[in-house]
């Protein structure tokens, strides 16, 4: 019992320190598109994009609870590890909000033209509202009458394109993701996600037991 | 005599009809640009605004009806870096937003030497209109190589102008030696009228 309290500290601590570490990327690996920035301006572009770093880094952590790992089991309960899934996902959601929110403030809500060289920002536009739709319908599943293996299936393979979509629109929006350790980070975390998601479908179906 | 009168006007109307298209030009978008050059610290950025429109009155027999009046769509910037055009149209710069269209007005076209002529009008950027005067070439016109039906012509110029005047960003970044105040606007034109 008290060697489970201890690796609940473990896991809440690294978990804090993964999301701390997302944070301190916009600090230090700075895109040039911060160089133009001032003031509010700058604070408002870089809070966007450790908002966008935050629902990132999240969205991982969604695959990991999704996936209960026996050893993860062991440690928090499956309640826990459902409350975690839902109340992560739904701050992510809020992160991934609050992302466009804050980039668009300091560029004064100035809007891109729909022109085909901004196609990583209307990803990330059509992401979000994905994303949003997603989590409204796992909420209000009941209320609007979908049944439960098929919201499952719709909800695991709306996740893997939402993970596909993320992984796609950071490693091209930004600089900051497009080569050195954030891309690797970005990488690791993508394939991360997909690993378990898909290990988990693998498991449901009976091919592996843990 | 009835008949004759009625041919007599409609010649005069053909004819006159005539006039007035071979002065009036239509821009060939393909082959026309506005082109833009400017400092950032040690090197020069170029760009381009893809959108505008120009209406074109020339004839340099008759100069006196002459206009090249011009309009541009501020959010097409392009300076091929999609976060810096994003830059440019913010308030920052441009502010888009608020103004989204350029213009030119020209007031008077003279004929200087050869190929050369002198064109005064308004630039209005943003809230600032300013009297410009420049220089431009005009080439031609000749038969269109491939299109038989039409008289191909070409205009360009090339002037400077002080971004601040017209209050394109505030100074900030001119004082920290970033963007230049000096944007050298480079148009170039091809125009086609019907023969």
């Amino acid at each position: 019992m008290r060697i489970n309290s201890v690796l609940k500290i473990v896991c809440l601590l690294g978990f804090v320190l993964i999301l701390v570490f997302a944070c301190a990327i916009p600090f230090y690996f700075e895109s040039p598109s911060m160089f133009y920035k001032f003031g509010t301006a700058k604070l408002m572009l870089r809070s966007g994009k450790i908002f966008g770093i935050l629902a990132g880094a999240l969205m991982a952590f969604q695959a990991i609870s999704a996936a209960r790992f026996v050893f993860l089991n062991k440690i928090f309960s499956q309640a826990q590890a459902l409350k975690f899934h839902k109340i992560n996902g739904v701050w992510l959601t809020i992160f991934a909000i609050c992302h466009p929110v804050f980039i668009l403030w300091a560029e004064g809500f100035s809007f891109f033209p729909f022109e085909k060289r901004y196609w990583p920002e209307f990803l990330g536009m059509g992401l979000l509202l994905f994303l949003t739709i997603m989590v409204l319908i796992a909420f209000f599943r009941i209320q609007i009458k979908i049944g439960w293996n098929k919201w499952l299936v719709s909800h695991r393979i709306s996740a893997l394109l939402v993970f596909f979509g993320v992984f796609v629109h950071a490693s091209n929006v930004s600089k900051s993701f497009e080569s050195g350790l954030p891309y690797i980070l970005l990488l690791t975390a993508f394939l991360t996600a997909v690993i378990v998601l898909v290990f988990k479908w693998v498991k449901a179906t009976g091919f592996i037991k843990t | 005599m009835k008949k004759l009168l009625m041919s007599i006007a409609i010649v005069f109307l053909i004819l006159s009809a005539g006039t007035v298209q071979a002065a009036q030009w239509k821009i060939d978008p393909a082959h026309s640009a506005i082109r833009f050059d400017i400092k950032h610290i040690f090197s020069i950025v170029s760009g381009h605004f893809s959108e505008f429109e120009a209406d074109l009155v020339f004839d340099p027999q008759n100069l006196s009806n002459a206009r090249i009046d011009f309009s541009v769509n501020v959010k097409s910037i392009n300076t091929s870096n999609g976060k810096r055009d994003t830059h440019l149209r913010s308030k920052d710069f441009f502010d888009a937003d608020t103004f989204s269209v350029m213009t030119f007005k020209s007031s008077s076209i003279t004929h200087v030497k050869d190929n050369l002529y002198a064109l005064e009008g308004m630039l209005a950027i943003k809230d600032v209109q300013q009297s410009i005067a420049i220089e431009f070439n005009f080439y031609g016109p000749k038969a269109h190589p491939f299109d038989k039906k039409s008289d191909v012509a070409g205009f360009d110029t090339s002037f400077e102008i002080n971004r601040l005047d017209f209050h394109v960003g505030d100074g900030k970044f001119y004082k920290m030696g970033v963007v230049g105040d000096m944007v050298m606007v480079r148009i170039s034109v091809e125009a086609l009228t019907g023969k």
